[in-house]
């Protein structure tokens, strides 16, 4: 079974939110909208490689320290819960864990970027803010998405190299 | 005994329900208030640690910003240089141009405004971009601790509109830009001759909203302005307080230029901020202003 070192994961969970919330934005300031989800990517390379029980807490955990590290709009709990179901989900439905491959990894991550993105536009929807736009969905999120599937190249096979870490000493 | 052998897709259903119940009850929890202690506590440890990463981006940025501008320096150097070449022979029209500068810099002074000494501001420093890719934002330091409350107006250290609170917590609150579509300000429209004395033009009102979820470089527009209204390039763009969500004669920016289909019996605006919406390093909030 594979499993990950949690005191490598939650380090992995605190590097990359800081580099997506807190240095890309600042390193980055005119184009902020195109900052990657790396989180998200790390969480669906987990659900990927990871039995549920360790990729659901994983997931759950980065999400809610990615809501309490950066503010937002949205409320405390919502990255939590669209990482546990993006984790719930791809864990289900994809078979082979420890053959998973890059070239899964890519689609996989696409398809969760896309869906993080869509139900982003429904809570802000629920909030008042009408960001469900031609312009928005094919001007920033769909860009947004592909840099995230491209991404997934490098971070699906960090995440894969940290997992595999602990499995060779089991 | 007989024993009830659960299905194992069954396990994995009500495994993840636990977690996603679990971020559900969070939701509500801070709906309600009751994540605020967590959220300030979180906020009090990480600060050393975000404000680290935000600053090494930031310096990174500048720096890469000093290139940029060292090459965009030594473009209009050559440019200055060919126009000087021409204006050789003619000196009045360089006049004529550092006169124009000046009274640019003149109408910037816009902290002078008799109008702006009944505002009570609070100052807070920016902590952080915003992390969202659907709305610009930017995170302040002050929350609700400070007496702040949601909705109320941000302007930078020289007195111009940057946006209004969006989102508050007890000790760091989240500013939306002018430059998002959700933030509309009503505006009225003013200007100023060469010799920086204000024009008697008819005013033109309407509402600013910003472009960012356009994906352009156009930050604010004013739509629906009338073909017969009296609106060109450079003309200034004040709240005009309507509405009493912003106080009045606060300058948002300048006319960049007029958009006019033929046809149309409306035209637009776009009007670039006077503000530095990308480089933002403190901001003043008002908390109170005249009547309100």
């Amino acid at each position: 079974m594979s499993t990950v070192n949690p005191y490598l994961a939650s380090f992995l969970v605190l590097l990359i939110s800081l580099v997506q919330t807190q240095f890309l934005p600042a390193l980055l300031p005119s184009i902020t909208q195109y900052v990657p989800d790396l989180l998200l990517l790390v969480v669906v390379s987990w659900a990927l490689l990871l039995e549920e029980q360790w990729a659901l807490p994983l997931a759950f955990g980065a999400g809610l320290f990615l809501d309490l590290l950066a503010l937002g709009l949205h409320p405390v709990g919502f990255n939590a819960l669209l990482f546990s179901l993006s984790a719930a989900i791809i864990n289900r439905t994809a078979p082979n864990r420890s053959n998973t491959t890059v070239i899964r990894a890519v689609p996989v991550a696409l398809l969760a970027a896309a869906g993080y993105h869509l139900a982003g536009l429904l809570a802000d929807r629920l909030l008042g803010y009408n960001n469900f736009q031609t312009n928005v969905i094919f001007q920033i999120l769909l860009p947004l998405i592909i840099i995230d599937a491209a991404l997934m190249l490098v971070i699906f096979g960090m995440v894969r190299l940290v997992t595999r870490t602990k499995s060779a000493r089991d | 005994m007989l024993r009830r052998n659960v299905p194992a897709s069954n396990q994995r259903l009500s495994y993840g329900a636990i977690w996603i119940a679990l971020s559900l009850i969070i939701i509500i929890l801070d709906q309600l208030g009751f994540i605020r202690p967590v959220e300030q506590v979180t906020t009090t440890f990480l600060r050393p640690i975000t404000q680290a990463a935000h600053q090494l981006g930031t310096n990174l940025s500048r720096y890469g910003d000093f290139f940029n501008e060292n090459e965009k320096l030594r473009s209009e150097n050559a440019l200055l240089r060919d126009q000087l070449r021409e204006a050789q022979g003619a000196q009045g029209k360089v006049a004529g141009l550092a006169n124009r500068v000046d009274q640019l810099e003149k109408q910037l002074k816009f902290r002078e405004n008799p109008d702006n000494k009944n505002l009570s501001v609070v100052n807070a420093d920016v902590v952080n971009r915003g992390t969202s890719s659907v709305n610009q934002s930017i995170t302040i330091n002050k929350g609700s601790n400070d007496g702040l409350q949601r909705g109320q107006p941000v302007v930078d250290a020289s007195g111009y509109l940057v946006g209004r609170i969006a989102r508050l917590e007890a000790t760091q609150s989240e500013i939306l830009l002018i430059s998002d579509s959700a933030v509309g300000v009503n505006v009225y429209t003013q200007r100023y001759d060469a010799n920086n004395r204000r024009v008697q033009i008819q005013p033109v009102d309407g509402t600013a909203i910003g472009q960012f979820q356009l994906g352009t470089s156009d930050k604010i527009r004013i739509e629906r302005i009338q073909q017969t209204a009296d609106i060109k390039q450079d003309d200034w763009v004040f709240t005009n307080g309507i509405g009493n969500t912003y106080p009045p004669n606060i300058l948002i920016g300048k006319v960049d230029r007029v958009l006019s289909e033929d046809g149309q019996p409306e035209k637009s605006a776009i009007v670039r901020p006077i503000a530095d919406l990308d480089h933002i390093p403190q901001v003043l909030i008002i908390t109170n202003w005249g009547d309100h």
